[in-house]
């Protein structure tokens, strides 16, 4: 790969990750599951003790987790490593804020999560281009916050 | 476009939000106009019904606006797509934070506003380069507070 494959490689990597942060705080899951994943795409969410896949069943899951939610995600300086012309790996930190009605709490009463950092990804380059093959959430602060 | 154009192009309209974002909360809107901004730019904030253009009507709307506010703006994970070599379409998350005083609240009473959302915008690259020529501001969550109190008002 010559330098400026490379370069494209790493942009085309953000702007996938750029989606997925879109796609999911507007819960376009049409965009998400075309756009954002590979078919075998996994997710693995530690703090739920959750590690799910392939995408669709994956994604059934998101849905029902999202419902009714309001979802901010903000993603922050990826550390990214080409490893082959067709696979790589990154490391975004994040922030999320998750806001839940009165009637649809996170464990029991929490209607406000505050959160910080970071995604562990592999990507996959398919003909359709860069796609996610897995995400592993870890946390370096939580808040849960009561509000009704 | 060659790979290299692109990316060059990239990274100059990345540039010019960065300026966007300076400009803003240092009130330096003479950045704006030279470095940032298309001169027939239009600027649309659906939450408080507002549509501003060309550049010197949003200049003039936006510096009378802040008056003497502090305001904090960032940016993240643009989606950039060109639509030819001169034009691009581009989705910026972001988050802002309003700081108001006690005489001069925002429209609803409130000091603080912390609030999140997405710029929708369009770039043109001009002889002097990429500007902005228009934004547009859907937000997914603002949250307002008032800070101090009122006349009449129990402390």
């Amino acid at each position: 790969m010559t330098p400026v494959e490379r370069l494209v490689a790493i942009h085309e990597i953000e702007q996938l990750k750029a989606r997925y942060f879109y796609f999911y705080d507007n819960k376009d899951w049409d965009g998400w599951r075309d756009q954002v994943w590979a078919p075998e795409g996994r997710l693995i969410v530690g703090e739920m003790g959750r590690d799910i896949g392939p995408r669709d069943a994956m994604i059934e899951w998101v849905i029902g987790q999202s419902a009714d939610q309001v979802s901010v995600h903000h993603g922050h300086t990826p550390i990214i490593e080409i490893t082959s012309d067709t696979t790589a790996t990154g490391l975004w930190a994040m922030e999320d804020r998750i806001y839940r009605s009165k009637e649809h709490p996170l464990n029991g009463d929490t209607a406000f999560v505050l959160g910080f950092g970071h995604y562990h990804e592999h990507y996959v380059k398919l003909e359709a281009g860069w796609r996610i093959l897995s995400t592993k959430l870890t946390r370096l602060r939580t808040q849960y916050v009561k509000v009704f | 476009m060659d790979d290299v154009e692109r990316l060059t192009a990239i990274e100059a309209i990345k540039q010019v939000k960065a300026k966007y974002f300076w400009g803003l909360d240092h009130k330096d809107w003479d950045l704006w106009r030279r470095e940032v901004w298309a001169p027939d730019g239009r600027l649309e904030v659906p939450e408080v019904d507002e549509v501003h253009e060309p550049l010197e009507k949003v200049i003039e709307a936006v510096s009378s606006q802040v008056g003497d506010q502090v305001s904090v703006h960032h940016g993240h994970m643009p989606i950039i797509e060109f639509t030819s070599d001169t034009e691009a379409k581009v989705i910026w998350a972001m988050e802002d934070r309003l700081y108001r005083s006690k005489e001069y609240p925002l429209h609803d009473g409130s000091h603080y506003l912390h609030g999140f959302g997405h710029y929708h915008e369009t770039y043109v690259k001009l002889a002097q380069g990429w500007r902005l020529q228009s934004t547009r501001l859907t937000r997914l969550r603002v949250e307002m507070t008032r800070v101090f109190g009122h006349p009449g008002e129990k402390a």
